[in-house]
C-alpha cells in the first residue's frame, strides 16, 4: 500500500487505523451541530411558527406600512419611481397569488 | 353592460352610484371606499383590484348589542389583562392579498387596535386591542363597516384549542429525519464492497451511535403506531399497524443484538428509514381544510344572544340562560331559538331551515312554534316551552346515530389484507426457522427475524394515505371537500342515492315567474314589480327579480295582509296581489301551487305561476346515476312540483313529498336496514338527521363556510355537475390502492426470497425497504395526479 495515507503515516509513525479515529471525533461534532440545529426546529414548531404555513408568503410582498410611507415621502420625482416600483410589485404579487389560489 | 365597481367588481347598472369620479354599485361599497380613502388605504386596491366585498345590508343597529355582556365577551376574547384584550374572530369572506392586508391594518382606522394577524388558511384574524379605547362590540362593528363580517356562533364559544396534534407530528418527523441521515452515514460503509472489512472499532462505535440516535425513534416517534394496533387487538382486530408494529419491534431486537455482540451495526437505517416514510405519509394525508369545520353541530346556526322581557324590559341573554316560561321578543328575520307558544304578535314563521318550505306560515295566538323558525314581519313576544337544549330540533340533530363503524385506521379491505399478511408472514418465518433448524442451526434464528424484517407491510401503509390523500386533494381542487379518507371507501361502496329537494337540486335563491293571464303592458309590469318590492315575502321577491324594469313607482296604502297578499294605490289606482282567495274570493282549485293572482284597476289580469328553479346540469346528473345506483327523492315541499320531478328523474324513481326531517331520516334508516349502502345529497339544514343517518351525507354549498352540521363531504354549488364523475374517481382510487398492494406483495417475495435463505444483509434490506416504499408512494401519487387531469376535467 503505498497510498498517501501510508506515507503521510509513516512521517508520523502512525497506522492507518489511528489517523482515521479521527472521523469518530468529526462524526461526534457532526451530531452536535445537527442536534442543535434540530433543536432549533423544534424550538420553532413549539412557538407555532408553522402553524400558518400561507399567510407569511403573502405579508412578505406587502410594502411598508401607511405612517412610515408617510414619513418617507419626499418630493414628487421620488414618489413617481416609488409609484412605478409598487406597480410592478403589485401586478407581481397578483400574478404568485393567482397561481397560489388556483 | 355597465361599469365595474371600483370597489366590489359588480356591474354598476345602468345608475352607478359615482363619488370622486368614480363608479360604485351601491352606496355599501361607495361607504367602504370612504372609509378606506380617508384612512389613505387605497393600497387595498391596489394589490388586488376589485377585492371588496358587497354586503346588503348596511345597518348594523343592535345586531352586536350581545358582545356588550360580560359572560360572552369572556368566552370570546382569548386574553384580557391589564387594559389590553385579544380576540380570534373568524371571518369567512377572507379570500385575497388584499384581504390580509387590510385586516392586518385594522390599527390605522382605530388607535385603540394594537396589532393584528391573519390566518389565511384557517381565515381567521388574531386582534390585539386596549379595551378602554375600543370596545369588543365596537371593534366587531368596525369589521362590519368595511364588509369583513366576522361570523360568531354558539359553538365558536365553547370550543377548545386543538392545534397541537400537527405540531407534535411535525416534531416527530423531524427527529426521526435527523436520526434518519445520521444513521445512514454509520451504515454507508455496509454499502459499499469490502465493507466487512471495517475494523472492529469502528463498527462497534457505529453501531453504539446508530443504537443511541433510533431509540428516541422508536420509544417516541413510532408511538401511535403502537397504540394503534394494540387498540385494534383488543377489539380483536388485525389493522394493518399489527405488521407495521413487528416489524418494528423485529429490526430493533435484531439490530440491538447484533450490536451488543459486535457482529455488525444492525439495520438500524432500514428501521428509522421505515418509521420516517411512514410518518411522512401520514402528514401528507392529513392535510385538512382548516376554515371548514366538519364538526359542527346546531350551536353554529343558533344566536348568540337573545332579548328576553322581564317586567316589560328589554334585556339581552346569551342563549345558554334560555329558561323555560322565560317570554322572549323575536324580531323582524330573527330565528327562533327554543319551541315557544306565541302570546302577543302577528306571527308569519318561514320554516325553510327545518322542512324546507320557504313560504312563510302564519301562526296564532298560543300556537306552538318550533325553533329553527324564522319571523318575517313585526316582532313577536313569545313564552318558551322547551329549553333550547331539548327543543325538537336539536333532539333530531343530536341523534347519536351509530357513528361507530367509521374509526380512523380501520380501512375493511386493508384490514383483511393485513390479517392475511400478518398471518402468511408468521407462517412463512416459522416454516424458515424449522428448516433451518434441520439444516444449519446458526441459520435458524437468523433467518426468522429476517423474514420478519423484510417482510414489509409499510408498502401496503403507505399507499392508503398516498392515494387517497392525493385524491382528496384532487378532489378538493375541483370543489368537492371531504372530511377524511374514510368517505373515500365508504363512497366506492355506495348503491342507492338519495336527494333531497329544497336547496339541493333546486336553487335556493331564484324563483322562476311566468304570468298566464291576459298581457301586460309595461306600465302594469312597473306597477306590479313596484308593489312587490314593497314586500319581503318570499313570492312577492322572486316575482320581483323576474320582472326586468327600474325606475319603480312611489306606492300608498301598502297594505300586507299575511296569507292573503298585497295591496296599495299606485297613482291612484289600486293594484292587488295574493292568493286566489285573496283576489276573486275563490279557494284555488290547485290548493297546492303556488300561483300568485294580480288585480290592476279594475280587472283580475291573471296570474304568476312560481316554480322552482333546478340547478344547472340536473337532468344529465340524474341520468348518469340512474344508471348504477337506485334513487331516491325526498322533499319537505308539497306536492305541486310532482310534474316536473317526475319528467326530471324518470318514472323509476320514487318520489316522497311533505317529508318533515324526522321522515327523512327514517327514510334513509329503512334503506340502510334493506342492506344497502346510502349516499344522502342534501343542503344540510332540515336533513340533518337524515345526512347523518346515512353512509356518506353530502352537502351541496352556496357558501362552503357555512353549511350543515355533521355531513362527510360539500360540494361547492358550481361544481354539482361533476358529482357523478367524483363517485367514479373514488372507483379509480380503489383501483389504484391494490394495483399498489401487487406491487409490494412483488417487493415482499423478493425480499422474502433472500430471507429465507439466511442471506438477508443489511444491505439488501436497506436497498429493498426504502424502493419499495418509495416506489409505491411515487406510483400512487403520479396515477392520481394523472387521472385526476384526465378524469376530473
Amino acid at each position: 500500500m503505498y497510498n498517501i495515507f501510508y506515507i503521510f503515516g509513516q512521517i508520523f509513525h502512525k497506522s492507518h487505523e489511528q489517523i482515521m479515529t479521527i472521523i469518530i471525533f468529526l462524526i461526534i461534532i457532526g451530531i452536535v451541530v445537527a442536534g442543535a440545529f434540530l433543536a432549533g426546529f423544534i424550538w420553532s414548531v413549539k412557538s407555532g411558527q408553522y402553524d400558518d404555513m400561507y399567510s407569511p408568503s403573502v405579508r412578505v410582498l406587502f410594502d411598508e406600512k401607511i405612517s412610515e410611507k408617510k414619513k418617507t415621502e419626499t418630493g414628487e420625482a421620488k414618489d413617481k419611481d416609488k409609484d412605478k416600483d409598487k406597480e410592478k410589485t403589485n401586478k407581481t404579487t397578483n400574478k404568485i397569488i393567482h397561481k397560489t389560489n388556483n | 353592460m355597465g361599469l365595474k365597481c371600483i370597489h366590489c367588481g359588480e356591474d354598476c347598472g345602468k345608475h352607478p352610484v359615482m363619488w370622486d369620479d368614480k363608479p360604485f354599485c351601491c352606496h355599501g361599497c361607495k361607504t367602504v371606499y370612504q372609509i378606506l380613502n380617508a384612512s389613505d388605504m387605497d393600497q387595498y386596491y391596489k394589490i388586488q383590484p376589485m377585492a371588496g366585498i358587497k354586503v346588503e345590508q348596511v345597518d348594523v343597529g343592535d345586531k352586536y348589542a350581545f358582545l356588550d355582556l360580560e359572560e360572552i365577551r369572556e368566552k370570546l376574547l382569548d386574553f384580557s389583562d391589564g387594559g389590553f384584550s385579544k380576540v380570534s374572530l373568524f371571518i369567512p369572506v377572507i379570500h385575497c392579498a388584499s384581504c390580509i392586508w387590510l385586516l392586518e391594518h385594522l390599527d390605522t382606522l382605530n388607535p385603540g387596535i394594537i396589532q393584528s394577524t391573519v390566518n389565511f388558511p384557517k381565515k381567521t384574524a388574531t386582534i390585539t386591542f386596549k379595551d378602554d379605547q375600543i370596545s369588543l362590540r365596537q371593534l366587531v362593528e368596525l369589521m362590519a363597516s368595511i364588509h369583513y363580517v366576522p361570523e360568531i356562533t354558539l359553538d365558536q364559544l365553547d370550543k377548545e384549542e386543538g392545534k397541537t396534534a400537527n405540531r407534535d407530528l411535525l416534531i416527530k418527523i423531524g427527529i426521526a429525519g435527523f436520526s434518519l441521515m445520521n444513521v445512514m452515514l454509520y451504515n454507508f460503509p455496509e454499502y459499499l464492497p469490502g465493507g466487512e472489512n471495517l475494523g472492529t472499532l469502528f463498527t462497534s462505535v457505529f453501531g453504539w451511535l446508530s443504537f443511541i440516535l433510533t431509540l428516541p425513534v422508536v420509544f417516541y416517534c413510532a408511538n401511535d403506531y403502537y397504540l394503534s394496533a394494540f387498540k385494534g387487538l383488543k377489539h380483536k382486530i388485525v389493522n394493518i399497524d399489527v405488521p407495521i408494529t413487528l416489524g418494528i419491534f423485529t429490526l430493533f431486537v435484531q439490530s440491538t443484538y447484533e450490536i451488543i455482540t459486535g457482529q455488525g451495526v444492525g439495520y438500524m437505517d432500514s428501521l428509522v428509514g421505515l418509521v420516517f416514510f411512514l410518518l411522512v405519509g401520514k402528514w401528507y394525508q392529513g392535510k385538512t381544510y382548516q376554515a371548514l369545520s366538519f364538526e359542527r353541530d346546531y350551536k353554529s346556526y343558533f344566536p348568540v344572544a337573545v332579548t328576553k322581557i322581564v317586567n316589560g324590559t328589554e334585556e339581552i341573554i346569551p342563549l345558554s340562560k334560555l329558561k323555560k316560561d322565560d317570554h322572549i321578543l323575536i324580531r323582524n328575520q330573527e330565528l327562533i331559538p327554543a319551541d315557544s307558544k306565541l302570546i302577543k304578535g302577528n306571527a308569519n314563521i318561514d320554516y325553510s331551515f327545518v322542512t324546507g318550505e320557504s313560504i312563510p306560515v302564519p301562526k296564532a295566538l298560543n300556537d306552538l312554534i318550533f325553533a329553527g323558525g324564522r319571523q318575517i314581519g313585526s316582532s313577536i313576544e313569545m313564552m318558551v316551552e322547551n329549553e333550547v337544549e331539548q327543543s325538537y330540533l336539536t333532539q333530531l340533530w343530536n341523534q347519536d346515530t351509530s357513528r361507530q363503524e367509521t374509526v380512523s385506521g380501520l380501512n375493511d379491505m386493508i384490514n383483511k389484507v393485513s390479517e392475511y399478511f400478518t398471518a402468511t408472514v408468521l407462517l412463512v418465518a416459522v416454516l424458515a426457522g424449522i428448516y433451518w433448524l434441520f439444516n444449519d442451526a446458526n441459520l435458524a434464528l437468523f433467518a426468522f427475524t429476517s423474514v420478519l424484517i423484510i417482510a414489509c407491510p409499510c408498502a401496503l401503509a403507505l399507499t392508503v394515505p398516498f392515494t387517497f390523500g392525493s385524491t382528496m386533494r384532487a378532489f378538493g381542487r375541483k370543489g368537492f371537500y371531504i372530511k377524511n379518507t374514510d368517505v373515500i371507501e365508504n363512497l366506492n361502496r355506495i348503491d342507492a342515492v338519495v336527494f333531497d329537494k329544497t336547496g339541493t337540486i333546486t336553487l335556493s335563491r331564484s324563483m322562476k315567474a311566468k304570468f298566464i293571464g291576459d298581457a301586460l303592458t309595461e306600465n302594469e309590469l312597473r306597477m306590479i314589480k313596484s308593489l312587490a318590492s314593497n314586500s319581503s315575502h318570499p313570492l312577492s321577491a322572486a316575482i320581483k327579480e323576474n320582472i326586468a324594469i327600474e325606475n319603480l313607482f312611489e306606492v300608498e296604502n301598502f297594505q300586507e295582509i299575511p296569507a292573503m297578499g298585497t295591496s296599495a294605490l299606485i297613482h291612484g289606482k289600486r293594484v292587488n296581489m295574493g292568493s286566489r282567495k285573496f283576489i276573486m274570493g275563490k279557494a284555488d282549485s290547485e290548493p297546492d301551487s303556488t300561483n300568485v293572482y294580480v288585480f290592476i284597476e279594475d280587472r283580475v289580469a291573471g296570474y304568476f305561476k312560481i316554480e322552482n328553479t333546478y340547478r344547472e346540469g340536473l337532468s344529465e346528473i340524474i341520468n348518469k346515476l340512474q344508471k348504477k345506483y337506485d334513487l331516491f327523492l325526498l322533499s319537505g315541499d308539497n306536492e305541486s312540483e310532482k310534474q316536473n320531478l317526475v319528467t326530471l328523474f324518470g318514472s323509476e324513481t320514487q318520489l316522497f313529498f311533505n317529508q318533515s326531517p324526522a321522515d327523512k331520516m327514517e327514510f334513509v334508516k329503512n334503506l340502510k336496514k334493506q342492506g344497502k349502502k346510502v349516499l344522502m345529497i342534501g343542503d344540510g339544514l332540515n336533513d340533518a338527521g337524515a345526512l347523518m343517518e346515512s353512509n356518506v351525507g353530502i352537502t351541496i354549498a352556496d357558501d362552503i363556510y357555512s353549511f350543515s352540521p355533521a355531513c362527510d363531504g360539500i360540494v361547492e354549488s358550481s361544481n354539482f355537475s361533476k358529482l357523478f364523475d367524483f363517485l367514479k374517481f373514488t372507483h379509480y382510487s380503489m383501483n389504484i390502492v391494490k394495483i399498489s398492494f401487487v406491487i409490494s406483495f412483488l417487493y415482499n417475495i423478493i425480499g422474502l426470497f433472500f430471507a429465507v435463505q439466511g442471506t438477508l444483509s443489511p444491505l439488501i434490506a436497506a436497498i429493498l425497504m426504502p424502493i419499495s416504499s418509495v416506489s409505491v408512494v411515487a406510483f400512487a401519487t403520479f396515477s392520481i395526479n394523472l387521472l385526476s387531469q384526465k378524469r376530473l376535467s
